[in-house]
């Protein structure tokens, strides 16, 4: 079979960052080549290369044989090249056929021929079984015949190469059956397809070879039926498991702090809406949840911190109920919150460090008195804190906009700290750090453990899990695995369920 | 003297109806006119609270080309092409510098204040009696049309600019519905990042509204100098600018709805002049202020169900790579 | 609907007064244009604008008595955007408060003494324009309504309102639409009897005081501040949007509606039609041009005062019309708006310069 697609000793560098390195896939006609990895493998980034939307720092891309330079989406478009996003590029409140024929140079250039741009799509959805309704508008379809409209808008322009970023995630069930009948229709007309996804399963059940990345390297690339789950997943997680901090004589007592009962939530999109979670995390332990973005993590979170509407079940804290509470009541009630938003959420970036510093605590005692902040007081603690935490900064009374991310979560953490929570919440707590600041976060929290709070640590970091957790549970399509721990808690196990398998029956303690 | 009968007498004689209304569509021009132009500014993503400066530009810079030319027609192209010029520096403001849209508008409308103040006392000085603008008043009158009863008067003897602006009603439905250039206009507005992966210039969009816009406005304040009011005064847009503003929400940023929106503001417009006139006994302080209750009534109960562009003033950023 | 975030940039002190230099001499450079086009020599000009401005000692003191009012609208328009909130509606606000407060002073027991009366009249004043503020705000949270475009509706309204009292139920005999005066020992003393300035202004200073207090040391100005800087943080902070919408435009009508009190109770004596002529805007304006410090609000005001005076003298002496001062000021504004963003722009593009050299 010939090859379509070769792209050869891609790289790409963000500043000292390489996310892509001296990757060479290939693409023959008509298969299905799924590209498997975790978060930050380089997945995207390498489509993004191949549409348009990134130069590449070195490699080549060859079409058909022919070296290509591929400087925008329009050229990749015009070359047969089309992508499917994650986050659809759609506009809500439009309809199909206007959303498919936005920016054509066709006949549709000046004057919009409106029958004749829904002939030509009711033509392309019986021809490669799309379900399509050209009147209907975007807002009123569910997301899988989004998608659905999403493939029609690249057919519509010629495309024989199809990338699809992580396409089941926003699907059910029933939308994912029919999205690969769709796929394997496609190849049987001689298209292409590139299938972006961290999730075995599919990965196994659509593809004719897996491309598997881990960190910005190419693993290797096999056919699909010579492979098994596991040896995908050892491949994804990779086998260098750096442990610098670890846990050691964890006490844990058997007080629950937080407890979910049945929690059901409405998340962003369909995978990632909590279906009737239930655990509970004990005083003096950390809890791990492991999982790949957007299945549940940021709604589970926002949830328990009172950011998000809770749709039915319980969460309790101490016993005391605080579903949907407010949030300042959820604050007083000893939750503190890192959150994976260091800039828009955690801090206000025009502040400085003192008012950051008590940017949750308006109300602790030792800093505020009849409505006035203490700023003196509080200017002391700060230097503690400085101290404490080794705080580095430019000038001491800047706005934190000018402070490196290591240094800003420390801010974030110390202040979570300090208030001596009973739950502590840290939502990818050293995403984008360097190696010193994540030691030293990473201290923090087993001492925070250490000192009594009970911790809800969520990474995709499956290393920082793993040494810091005692017990972890992975999040996928919105629930909850049975937790890990001791010797099932090991990263084959980790790869299975974030790739939304089942690990081996009698494998998980307790 | 029993003024309440007399004045609902005086009211519901069909003559005065039929006055009433016809000045009730003559004052829907300045308003209908800006409010369609910011339908473009806005459906493309620019909240364009400039409208205000830009009327008034317009009917300045129409007024002194009128004193000199005596074209009406001169001097609306004149006005329309000074909206055009202001609406130019508040899109460079927005679109290239990332200006806060509310606030550089506020900014450039009492730059127009000024501006128009300033040059008016310059050219004319203060005078006991203030020049006037000498143009055709361009009424026409519709033949055959013209002369049915009622309706004659009020439809088909009007200002050829309610015609005109009819025309543009219409013409800008056809574009943003119709045409490829709509859809990107109202792409951007919508989810500008889309539009781009599309391959539509989102700057050059939002630009070229921004013109369409200004040059309506400038029209339309060209209107309340030439034709109105025949002469200028200071602030002679007397917040029309911003009425407009809500009646593209009241209107759900459609032509024809704003049309009818407008025809009720001119309508009311007209009709607490008249009261004044008429001497009906309610103090005309709070007629006049009526377009200013209903713009608040208006807002209160559209805002929420209403959809605005997803995107309106929102700076948009392409993407660095 | 329609977000307004106001970011300010706090960046170095020394950036943000060479952007300053640049903006007053932008504007400056246009105005003389606008001059010279007159025929009129600008050095000249200015020098009257100077010299009518600083000449006279009651000229300075009309300054004083100018800037008065200016500043605690100004004070009042900066809590507003501090809270990320764009109150026009300081006009309308205005009217309420100091009609408010002249029925005070002209309809309670006249043996009231004075600084009963003056401390009541203030209350009304802060009430009344607060409650207007507030009821913007409320609109904002409860319909989604854009605030610009309501306070402006609202000025009208209170406009016509008080244009209608005034020529009315409250009318003075006489038939000119204006209240009664208040009685002598209500009015609030001269600072030198002849001039306009009146004791007020410690009143403004007080409160530029206050201010810059309420956000240095205060909870609630950290949280206003915290809103108007980044709502996602004031939310996980736990501050509720809803109540600081309402209580931030409220804090700034009263404000508004105070600088009526003190201008009918200092300047004029009495509620006329048409008493206020857009200090709104200007305060607006005032307030941006400040950075939205309180003191440099004060001095924001005066410059502005200044500049109006200034632009009287120049124009009777030398026929140049006052709307010229609306012209600088909104110039100065602009290229203050627009600085931040081109000189980013001039960075990223001389740091590309390098960087392609550099590969």
């Amino acid at each position: 079979m010939p090859d379509i697609l070769n792209m050869v000793n891609m790289t790409k560098c963000f500043g000292t960052f390489k996310a892509n390195d001296n990757i060479s896939i290939d693409v023959h006609e008509g298969e299905i080549l799924a590209l498997l990895g975790e978060n930050g493998a380089g997945k995207t980034t390498l489509m993004n290369l191949l549409y348009g939307l990134y130069q590449p720092t070195a490699g080549t891309i060859y079409l058909n044989g022919t070296e290509v330079k591929i400087e925008s989406p329009l050229t990749a478009i015009s070359m047969g090249i089309g992508m499917v996003h994650q986050h659809f590029m759609l506009v809500k409140a439009f309809k199909t056929w206007e959303n498919i024929v936005l920016g054509l140079q066709d006949e549709q250039r000046t004057i919009l021929k409106e029958e004749m741009a829904k002939e030509k799509i009711r033509a392309l959805a019986a021809d490669y079984h799309l379900q399509l309704d050209p009147d209907a508008q975007i807002d009123s379809l569910s997301v899988g015949l989004q998608q659905q409209v999403e493939i029609a808008k690249v057919l519509y322009r010629g495309c024989r190469l199809l990338i699809m970023d992580e396409p089941t995630g926003v699907l059910t069930p029933m939308e994912k059956e029919s999205i690969f009948i769709t796929l394997r229709e496609l190849t049987k007309k001689g298209l292409s397809v590139i299938f972006i996804s961290h999730k075995l399963e599919e990965v196994l059940e659509i593809s004719n070879r897996v491309a598997v990345l881990c960190r910005g390297k190419n693993v290797c690339t096999v056919n699909t039926k010579d492979v098994t789950k596991e040896d995908l997943a050892r491949m994804m997680v990779g086998r260098d498991v750096v442990l610098t901090v670890e846990r050691k004589n964890a006490r844990i007592e058997e007080e629950t702090v937080v407890a979910l009962n049945n929690v059901c939530v409405t998340g962003n999109r369909l995978a990632s809406c909590l279906k009737n979670m239930s655990f509970r995390v004990r005083k003096g332990e950390i809890f791990g949840i492991a999982g790949v973005d957007g299945n549940g993590q940021s709604e589970l979170v926002e949830a328990i911190n009172g950011l998000r509407k809770v749709e039915s079940g319980s969460i309790t804290l101490c016993g005391r109920d605080i579903t949907n509470a407010r949030i300042s009541e959820i604050i007083q009630a000893g939750i503190a919150f890192v959150p994976e938003d260091r800039k828009a959420v955690g801090t206000v970036q025009n502040f400085n460090i003192d008012r950051n510093l008590i940017l949750r605590n308006l109300k602790d005692r030792r800093f505020t008195k009849h409505g006035l902040i203490l700023y003196s007081i509080l200017r002391k603690e700060t230097e503690q804190t400085i101290d404490e935490f080794d705080i580095r900064f430019a000038k001491r009374d800047d706005p934190v906009r000018h402070m490196s991310g290591g240094n800003l979560q420390k801010v974030i953490l110390a202040r979570e700290i300090k208030s001596e929570p009973k739950l502590l919440v840290a939502m990818h707590p050293t995403r984008g750090l360097d190696v010193g600041a994540i030691e030293f976060i990473h201290k923090q929290i087993i001492d925070a453990a250490n000192r009594g709070a009970a911790v809800l640590l969520v990474s995709t970091e499956l290393e920082e899990i793993i040494s810091l957790s005692d017990s972890v549970s992975v999040i996928f399509d919105g629930r909850l695995s049975a937790p890990l721990r001791g010797s099932s808690l090991n990263m084959e196990n980790l790869g299975l369920l974030m790739g939304g398998s089942k690990i081996k029956e009698g494998e998980t303690d307790d | 003297m029993d003024g309440g009968s007399d004045s609902m007498s005086v009211l519901l004689n069909a003559t005065f109806l039929a006055t009433l209304l016809a000045a009730g569509v003559r004052m829907t021009i300045p308003i209908l006119l800006p409010a369609v132009g910011e339908i473009f500014a806005e459906r493309s993503g620019i909240l364009n609270i400039n409208l205000e400066g830009q009327m008034l530009i317009g009917a300045f810079c129409s007024f002194v080309v009128s004193y000199y030319t005596h074209s009406l027609l001169l001097s609306l192209l004149v006005g329309a092409a000074s909206g055009v010029l202001l609406a130019m520096l508040m899109a460079v403001c927005c679109v290239r510098w990332h200006c806060n849209h509310c606030v550089i508008g506020i900014t450039l409308n009492m730059f127009s204040l000024g501006f128009t103040s300033f040059w008016y006392r310059v050219i004319y000085g203060v005078t006991t009696a203030p020049p006037k603008a000498d143009v055709s008043s361009g009424m026409v009158a519709i033949p055959g049309l013209s002369k049915i009863p009622f309706l004659g008067e009020i439809l088909f003897q009007q200002n050829f600019l309610f015609y005109l602006s009819l025309v543009i009603v219409a013409v800008s439905f056809y574009i943003l519905h119709k045409t490829q250039f709509g859809l990107k206009i109202r792409a951007t507005g919508e989810y500008p990042r889309a539009a781009e992966t599309m391959g539509v210039n989102v700057s050059r969009i939002q630009v070229i509204s921004m013109a369409i816009c200004g040059s309506l406005a400038g029209m339309g304040g060209s209107f309340l100098s030439l034709i109105s009011l025949n002469r200028f005064v200071d602030n002679i847009t007397a917040s029309r600018g911003f009425i407009a503003l809500a009646i593209v929400i009241f209107g759900k940023w459609e032509p024809w709805k704003v049309l009818l929106a407008s025809l009720l503001f001119g309508t009311i417009d007209a009709l607490q002049l008249r009261l004044q006139a008429v001497g009906v006994d309610a103090p005309y302080q709070l007629l006049s202020m009526l377009p200013y209750l209903l713009t608040i009534f208006v807002m209160i109960f559209t805002a929420k169900r209403s959809h605005s562009p997803a995107a309106l003033g929102e700076n948009y950023e392409r993407e660095q790579v | 609907m329609i977000k307004t975030p106001m970011t300010w940039n706090n960046s170095r002190i020394s950036k943000t007064v060479l952007s300053f230099l640049i903006a007053f001499a932008a504007a400056f450079l246009f105005s003389i244009l606008f001059i010279a086009a007159l025929g009129v020599n600008p050095f000249v000009a200015y020098g009257k604008l100077i010299a009518g401005a600083f000449g006279r000692t009651s000229s300075i003191f009309e300054i004083l008595a100018k800037a008065t009012p200016l500043t605690i609208m100004g004070l009042g328009v900066s809590i507003g955007l501090r809270g990320g909130f764009s109150n026009l509606g300081g006009d309308g606000q205005f009217y309420v408060g100091a009609l408010s407060s002249v029925c005070i002073g002209l309809y309670l027991p006249q043996t009231i003494p004075a600084p009963v009366i003056w401390l009541l009249a203030i209350l009304t004043a802060l009430v009344s324009g607060g409650l207007y503020g507030g009821l913007a705000g409320y609109c904002k949270t409860r319909f989604n309504t854009n605030e610009v475009i309501i306070t402006i509706m609202m000025n009208y309204v209170a406009q016509y309102v008080v244009s209608w009292l005034v020529s009315g139920p409250l009318q003075a005999p006489g038939g000119i639409p204006q209240t009664k005066a208040l009685a002598a020992a209500y009015t609030i003393p001269k600072l030198l009897s002849g001039t306009r300035a009146h004791w007020g202004i410690m009143l403004a200073l007080a409160l530029v005081f206050l201010v810059s207090f309420l956000f240095k040391r205060t909870i609630l100005g950290f949280r206003i501040e915290a809103l108007g800087a980044s709502p996602a943080a004031a939310k996980y902070a736990g501050i509720n949007s809803k109540l600081y919408t309402a209580l931030i435009l409220a804090l700034s009508g009263g404000f508004c509606g105070l600088a009526g009190m003190i201008e009918v109770y200092g300047t004029y004596y009495r509620v006329l039609d048409g008493i206020t002529t857009s200090f709104g805007f200007t305060a607006m304006l005032i307030a941006l041009l400040a950075q939205l410090n309180p003191f440099g609000i004060f001095l924001g005001s005066i410059f502005i005062s200044i500049l109006t005076v200034g632009a009287n003298s120049m124009q009777i002496a030398l026929n140049i019309p006052t709307s010229i001062v609306n012209v600088i000021q909104s110039l100065i504004i602009i290229f203050i708006l627009i600085m931040p963003s081109v000189t980013t722009r001039l960075a990223d593009r001389h740091r590309r310069r390098l960087d392609g050299r550099g590969e």
